[in-house]
């Protein structure tokens, strides 16, 4: 369950408070899996930001049941470290002991299939094999919200289908926050959709009403 | 599944525990000898200033052996001024960490500090027991009072770099002008000088200067007739005092907008 109580988000611009959120009062399920669109520069990744607890809000506050990860996507990560050296990184920081590292970096080694590329540093990857990285790291661990931001086109046909199986195995247990460009995408992996606009979150109970409606606007 | 509750200490203990490996890879990662660098530097001003007593005629300041005169002076002095400029690039050098809620900006400074802190100690210690080695007289008359000293003139470089690391972070153009304000620093200091061979009308002025009675009371540990008379430890303390209030003051009332810059 997330609960916005009276949250107000601005950016202080030269011409004045920019806002992003004003008097945003209400709660998502905790059993759904959402999917966040709207237009560039509307505040997704500010909502994302503020959900993961990196960014808070100028007023009122967010409480989240359970554990939440970061904005995952692309960002987050040191070009001049290796992808072990990365993973291990985000392993200390989440306070992982011993074993449970060496399972982390065994699956993220794995699954984004970039083989000896993990001991380069990151700035050597090419764009696919940082997305497949960032994917693999994203999905070692564990969380009750997965905060996705634009995370999510990956990779070739197969590569995909496995990251889709790794979503419905983890969707038993864990939501899902999707922040996408790609309505289809969202479509498929959403139950519920909101946007924002003109500082108020939009909530619908389905991603297809969602969808229709901001497209009507 | 969920992952098990840790504690603030604990997940603090993690934090810094994983920026000190990072900053120590990307610091010391592609020279090994990084750390000798890191001692080679308060090395050649000592080995400077020894040249310049001995064109003078003189082997010894206060009852010190110069080796350990200009060490008390020059090595905390270096260290004091690192963990400024230091903690003036923290924030942005780490700025794509805090995605993760766990890394804290205070982390950061918190991380660098600490490494500069053990990096000045061994350099300081390597330096005394090198001159010992070499034939210098070097006895230690109160270690716990050079401990203590330590750790005050540690926590005065911390908190006056949070207040100027805060600064540099909210209005970097005018952070510019912080290193250039501190170099003369060097030279009223006390580094090469003791204050009591200066001139009583100049007194008043050198004493506001917390990092002078740092570095004469740390000579005074090593030498029972070192003269003192003028410097208080007192002082010192209450220095520190305001420098780690202010500056974890300047860190609580703005750290939210440093994380988003």
């Amino acid at each position: 369950m997330i609960e916005f109580n009276n949250v107000t988000k601005y950016f202080p611009t030269p011409k004045g408070r920019h806002y992003i959120l004003k008097d945003v009062n209400l709660t998502l399920p905790g059993d759904k899996n959402i999917g966040v669109f709207g237009a560039n520069g509307s505040g997704k990744s500010t909502l994302m930001n503020l959900l993961a607890g990196v960014d808070q809000p100028n007023r009122g506050s967010i409480r989240i049941k359970g554990n939440v990860s970061w904005p995952l996507g692309l960002s987050g990560y040191q070009g001049s470290m290796t992808g072990r050296e990365n993973a291990e990184f985000i392993c200390r920081v989440y306070g992982n002991g011993q074993q449970e590292v060496k399972e982390k970096l065994a699956f993220i080694k794995a699954f984004s299939e970039i083989g000896d590329f993990f001991e380069m540093p990151l700035k050597t990857y090419s764009s696919g094999m940082k997305s497949k990285f960032s994917f693999a790291v994203s999905m070692a661990f564990d969380f009750d919200y997965y905060l996705i931001d634009e995370l999510t086109s990956v990779g070739d046909k197969r590569f995909k289908e496995k990251c889709q199986q790794v979503f419905d195995d983890k969707k038993n247990r864990a939501n899902f926050l999707f922040v996408s460009h790609n309505l289809n995408e969202l479509k498929r992996q959403c139950d519920i959709g909101i946007y924002i606009k003109d500082g108020k979150i939009h909530v619908h109970n389905s991603i297809d009403d969602a969808i229709s409606a901001y497209n009507a606007m | 599944m969920t992952m098990q509750q840790r504690t603030s200490w604990q997940i603090q203990k993690a934090v810094i525990h994983a920026l000190l490996i990072r900053e120590l890879k990307t610091r010391f990662g592609q020279y090994r000898l990084g750390i000798v660098w890191a001692l080679l530097e308060p090395l050649m001003q000592i080995l400077f200033f020894m040249a310049m007593f001995y064109f003078q005629g003189r082997t010894s300041v206060g009852g010190l052996d110069l080796p350990v005169f200009l060490a008390t002076g020059m090595a905390p002095f270096l260290y004091f001024n690192k963990v400024i400029s230091q903690s003036m690039g923290a924030v942005s050098a780490n700025q794509n960490l805090f995605i993760y809620r766990q890394v804290r900006v205070l982390d950061a400074y918190l991380t660098r500090f600490m490494l500069e802190a053990a990096i000045a100690f061994l350099t300081l210690v390597t330096i005394l027991v090198g001159s010992w080695w070499l034939g210098y007289q070097v006895v230690v008359i109160n270690s716990l009072k050079f401990l203590l000293l330590f750790a005050l003139i540690s926590l005065f470089a911390f908190g006056t770099s949070l207040v100027f690391g805060v600064f540099n972070a909210l209005y970097p153009e005018v952070g510019k002008f912080i290193p250039v304000i501190l170099r003369p620093l060097f030279f009223i200091s006390g580094t090469f000088f003791t204050i009591n061979d200066m001139p009583p009308s100049l007194h008043p002025y050198l004493l506001w200067n917390p990092l002078l009675h740092t570095f004469e009371l740390m000579r005074s540990c090593f030498s029972a007739h070192y003269n003192t008379s003028l410097v208080s430890m007192e002082y010192l303390m209450i220095c520190t005092l305001v420098a780690m209030t202010l500056g974890m003051l300047m860190y609580r009332a703005n750290w939210r907008r440093m994380l988003t810059r």
